[in-house]
């Protein structure tokens, strides 16, 4: 996707995946929303990864030392709105890029492979298990360009 | 590595278009809740919200759920019997707590066990407490299906009017 494009892209459709105002982290190629801490101190926020097919929506905790995957929602778009097409949560799972995307491909293949049977079409599932991990790497590694 | 063209664009295209094309509506199953997801929207304060939807032979579960901040809420749930090919509200609970499939799970089965008991006792037929926990609990094990188990068949033409019901 050419940097023009996905420029385009996140100006678009970053509004439409989240309402809350947005911080680029460049590390991990992340837009991050707005942290909640609470009581406790722990601290709460979203970390999205954006390409022109997916928003994946990781839900993160940090407490104590600890980085914690609390769950992940991964949106396709319909128009130029987001459209929940699978969700997971967890209990006590420590945050990793590679833990994160692993599960965000699964999610997406479980769609896929769901789709394809709902209308009864045959694709092979290693096919799709290949082309769920290409869509999130791409999610998590383009690296946009914040202004037009 | 698999690519778009080997998939074939026009399946790929129609459920996972780029950006600013419309979806095919085919209804969304959540794998990993064991649910269609519908009627989605989000607030003018960002919150997301949808129904999740759990059809078995006997009965429907409807689950409110809300998306808020970084925090996934169970709202409300509902139970339908079957009257026909339409769906009859046979209980509901409001939550609003994080969402807690253990929750979800048990209040579906309270809900199931006091639409039998109370059934029941209104036609004066004597029934076992615990038989009827033991009944709603096999009810709902039933209803968390798997898309990919190989005795699930899960008709588009059945399904469709059903999940189309909770736009009402």
């Amino acid at each position: 996707m050419a940097n023009t494009s996905l420029a385009r892209l996140v100006n678009d459709a970053l509004p439409a995946v989240s309402g809350s105002s947005l911080t680029y982290n460049a590390d991990r190629n992340m837009f991050l929303t707005t942290g909640y801490t609470s009581a406790a101190g722990n601290t709460y926020f979203q970390g999205i990864h954006l390409s022109n097919r997916l928003a994946i929506v990781f839900d993160i905790g940090i407490g104590y030392a600890r980085t914690f995957l609390n769950g992940l929602q991964v949106y396709c778009f319909d128009g130029r709105e987001k459209k929940l097409i699978g969700s997971r949560s967890y209990a006590c799972v420590f945050y990793t890029d590679s833990r994160a995307q692993r599960e965000a491909a699964e999610v997406l293949l479980e769609y896929l492979m769901s789709q394809a049977k709902l209308v009864g079409a045959y694709v092979s599932d290693s096919e799709l298990e290949a082309f769920a991990q290409q869509q999130v790497l791409a999610a998590a590694t383009n690296r946009p360009q914040l202004t037009a | 590595m698999a690519t778009n063209n080997q998939l074939g664009n026009s399946f790929i295209n129609k459920i996972l278009p780029t950006f600013g094309q419309k979806r095919v509506d085919i209804p969304i199953w959540n794998e990993s809740q064991h649910m269609f997801i519908t009627d989605q929207y989000t607030s003018a304060a960002g919150n997301t919200y949808y129904l999740g939807v759990r059809i078995s032979d006997q009965f429907v579960t409807i689950l409110h759920i809300g998306l808020y901040h970084s925090w996934t809420y169970i709202n409300e749930v509902e139970v339908y019997c079957f009257d026909g090919d339409q769906k009859k509200l046979i209980g509901k609970t409001k939550l609003d707590v994080f969402y807690d499939e253990d929750l979800v799970r048990d209040t579906t089965e309270k809900l199931l066990k006091d639409y039998m008991s109370s059934q029941m006792k209104l036609q004066g037929v004597a029934y076992n407490d615990t038989q009827l926990n033991d009944e709603a609990k096999k009810l709902v094990d039933r209803s968390y299906l798997s898309m990919f188990d190989s005795n699930t068949t899960i008709k588009l033409e059945a399904v469709r009017p059903l999940l189309a019901q909770h736009n009402n």
